[in-house]
């Protein structure tokens, strides 16, 4: 059904539907419309759901754990400073194979203090062994939770996963959503019912330590569930299309890339804007194509690498910066590039929330025609 | 190392030194007399120390 | 499938020879019984129980990190409600994890009532990490970041009192237990698992590798710290003590001159005004609790 809502709105709704029997989760700015939404169904009754009111983020990650571990399905949601505070919980959820889904309402780092978009959060937990999927719109907001869940608990995955989208841009902005019905959502996403968990009929336990005899070890197979997921994720990308008719297979999508000259590689609602400024440049005649990346975890190298090999140019927006060095999108496209000789040029842009519009988009192009890049984009000088 | 050796004409048959063993090695033999399982027993000595009836005595173990 | 026809806490872990933690561990398993779930904090007795590929609990357990053991058992208990389960569960933390890192934790999961029973097992400082002191190092302890020298006594502050905090939040039972009454702590156990809501145990279990004593002695000074009312075994029900263990008291010195970690109260001189500050300790104790047995003759 066609519904006019909030992002945030549409996200509370898909995971309602998912069914999660706990969810933990804290406020900040700006996931609060989830979880004040989904407070609400269980105060009514139309989410058979524990709702734990932690007091903080660690907290909230933390009580997912148990509640996973127990065998139930868990949800939470955060950003920015709550999703540091989880840093060290990330890292034991991964490592215990414990398949939580997590919205990421997107949002700047401080300090100093931002409560706007950009994507240093989720992007700073790359290596955490948590799955990305990152939101064009707010129907991919929406959607990529039904996904998110029947990936990471898919046995040979087992890994948690976070659905990002930008804060503000689309948490807080009324799209037309399609929503789909408990009795579709039941369909595509089976009950979560774990092999191994918490049981006195069964006793095993959960996050031992390992010395330097078996960590390795585990290391390796968190990684190659990580990689081995992306057949996955095609898998339940194709059902979800199958079934519902917008199809998810893809890890990362061209719009107007088969004959670009130009490549643009982006993540989140920034790709709404380019392929915009796409168009007006497509009419200006300049051959410039999207590579949207929609899973940044696991990265997909050969996909990149096949999808831009025809190219003359990369131009990488990254609303992030790996301070001292590169924005991470582009450090690892270059990295799927490499044997490939294009030239590859990152612009950080859009951070703290600055506003992206198609000018800048156009402006980015132009520097990457004359092989200037590498550089943060659009410096006010009289701030400096 | 040190391990303990029961004599059990002085035992009680209390099952303290059973009850505190701190690695639970002490089990009851079928007359309910103490025996410990010498692979786990660390030889601390406080099964010794807390019979009320000193029937446990520290004896050097002997390679 | 784990034979629980045994201890459920199984032999073969690593702990220390006369360790005070791993007899906590084995008492309270057995008070609890097989239709439990242990959560444990990092420390010692997570590290000795659990090490890859072995494990020495026989029920379902889990470590998730140091200071979140409540906040993981807060996400269990929601868990075991949605399932319809009746597992009980127990958090199984030392005094860092409770006192220190974990208060933050605690505080929610005790304000929010959840159902579980929370052990303490104190053994007065980071044992794990190598005998640092924490919030329940107890006044005058030389430990190795509040050592004795030359211009120190040692640890400067008193035992946060964790039990009162807990009671403050509204737990309705609280209690203080040791391992040298091993039938006692079983009851506190037993009534803390039967009783709903978030109920906390701490369990006084000496470590002959921080303390500096011989391993047979675990249980001779656990009874000394009582004996001169340094340690306060007792009960509170909805926040009021109902229960304490009275004594005839013994001085302070019989306890401190058992352990190494209160050796330069006595040598190479003695501190007087220490010792006697540590005995007034006690005698507040006492006079809170009314721990003192009164012996006949003194009531005539």
């Amino acid at each position: 059904m066609l519904q006019m809502i909030e992002g945030s709105i549409g996200v509370a709704g898909a995971v309602k539907l998912c069914r999660p029997q706990v969810i933990a989760a804290y406020p900040i700015t700006p996931q609060t419309h989830i979880v004040e939404a989904l407070a609400d169904y269980v105060a009514n009754c139309e989410l058979d759901a524990e709702y734990i009111t932690v007091e903080n983020e660690f907290s909230a990650l933390s009580a997912c754990i148990g509640a996973s571990a127990a065998g139930s399905r868990t949800y939470s949601a955060t950003t920015s400073q709550g999703l540091a505070l989880m840093f060290e919980v990330c890292f034991n959820v991964a490592g215990m194979r414990l398949p939580i889904v997590m919205s990421i309402a997107n949002r700047a780092l401080g300090a100093p203090l931002s409560i706007w978009n950009d994507q240093q959060d989720s992007i700073s937990l790359r290596d955490s062994g948590w799955l990305q999927f990152y939101a064009e719109d707010n129907q991919e907001a929406t959607d990529l939770h039904y996904i998110a869940y029947r990936v990471a608990e898919e046995s040979s995955v087992l890994l948690p996963a976070f659905v990002c989208f930008d804060g503000f841009i689309l948490s807080h902005t009324y799209e037309p959503i399609d929503t789909l019905t408990q009795e579709d959502v039941d369909r595509y996403l089976p009950k979560f019912d774990p092999k191994e968990r918490l049981d006195a009929a069964d006793p095993i336990s959960f996050g031992m330590y390992a010395t330097p005899e078996y960590y390795h070890e585990f290391r390796y197979d968190m990684d190659r569930a990580l990689k081995e997921s992306k057949a996955v994720i095609s898998a339940a990308g194709k059902e979800f299309g199958r079934m519902f008719g917008r199809d998810y297979s893809a890890m990362v999508e061209g719009y107007r890339l088969e004959d670009a000259d130009t490549a643009i590689v982006a993540m989140g609602s920034i790709c709404g804007t380019t392929k915009d400024a796409i168009d007006e440049m497509r009419d200006e005649g300049k051959k410039v194509g999207l590579l949207k990346v929609r899973v940044f975890r696991p990265f997909p190298t050969d996909d990149i690498a096949k999808a831009l090999a025809h190219v003359k140019r990369v131009a990488v927006l990254d609303k992030n910066i790996s301070l001292g060095a590169k924005g991470a999108l582009a450090l690892e496209v270059k990295d799927a590039l490499y044997s490939s000789g294009i030239p590859v040029k990152d612009y950080i842009i859009g951070l703290g929330g600055r506003d992206v519009r198609k000018k800048d988009i156009k402006a980015v192009v132009e520097l990457s025609e004359k092989g200037l890049g590498d550089i943060f984009y659009g410096l006010r000088k009289e701030v400096l | 190392m040190f391990k303990p050796v029961f004599d059990n004409e002085k035992c009680s048959k209390c099952g303290t030194c059973r009850t505190i063993c701190p690695e639970g090695c002490i089990s009851e033999n079928a007359e309910e007399f103490f025996v410990p399982d010498y692979t786990y027993c660390k030889g601390c000595g406080l099964c010794a120390e807390e019979c009320p009836k000193e029937a446990i005595g520290m004896k050097q173990e002997e390679k | 499938m784990a034979d629980t026809t045994c201890d459920l806490f199984d032999c073969g872990h690593r702990a220390c020879g006369g360790c005070g933690a791993a007899l906590a561990a084995r008492l309270v398993t057995q008070a609890a019984g097989t239709d439990t779930i242990v959560v444990s904090a990092t420390g010692c007795m997570e590290v000795f129980s659990t090490p890859y590929p072995e494990t020495a609990w026989k029920v379902p357990w889990i470590h998730s990190l140091f200071e979140n053991a409540s906040a993981v058992a807060s996400g269990i208990d929601a868990a075991l409600k949605k399932q319809g389960r009746k597992e009980k569960i127990v958090i199984m933390a030392g005094d860092g994890a409770t006192f220190d890192i974990g208060m933050v934790c605690i505080s929610g999961a005790f304000e929010r009532g959840h159902d579980f029973t929370y052990i303490c097992y104190d053994n007065e400082a980071y044992m794990n990490t190598g005998i640092q002191r924490s919030g329940a190092t107890p006044y005058d302890a030389s430990t190795t970041t509040s050592p004795a020298g030359k211009c120190s006594f040692g640890n400067k502050r008193p035992k946060k009192d964790m039990p009162q905090i807990l009671a403050a939040h509204g737990a309705p039972y609280v209690a203080t237990a040791s391992i040298a009454y091993t039938a006692d702590l079983m009851q506190k156990v037993e009534k803390a698992i039967n009783t709903k809501g978030p109920c906390y145990i701490q369990v006084h279990a000496p470590c002959c590798t921080g303390w500096g004593f011989e391993g047979n002695q675990t249980l001779a000074v656990a009874k000394l710290a009582i004996e001169t009312g340094l340690w306060v075994n007792y009960e509170m029900v909805d926040g009021k003590v109902v229960k304490v263990k009275k004594v005839v008291r013994k001085p302070v010195e019989d306890y401190l001159k058992t352990q190494k970690r209160f050796r330069h109260l006595f040598k190479p001189t003695r501190q007087d005004a220490e010792i006697a500050a540590i005995q007034a300790m006690a005698d507040r104790n006492a006079e809170k609790y009314g721990i003192d047995i009164k012996l006949k003759k003194e009531k005539e």
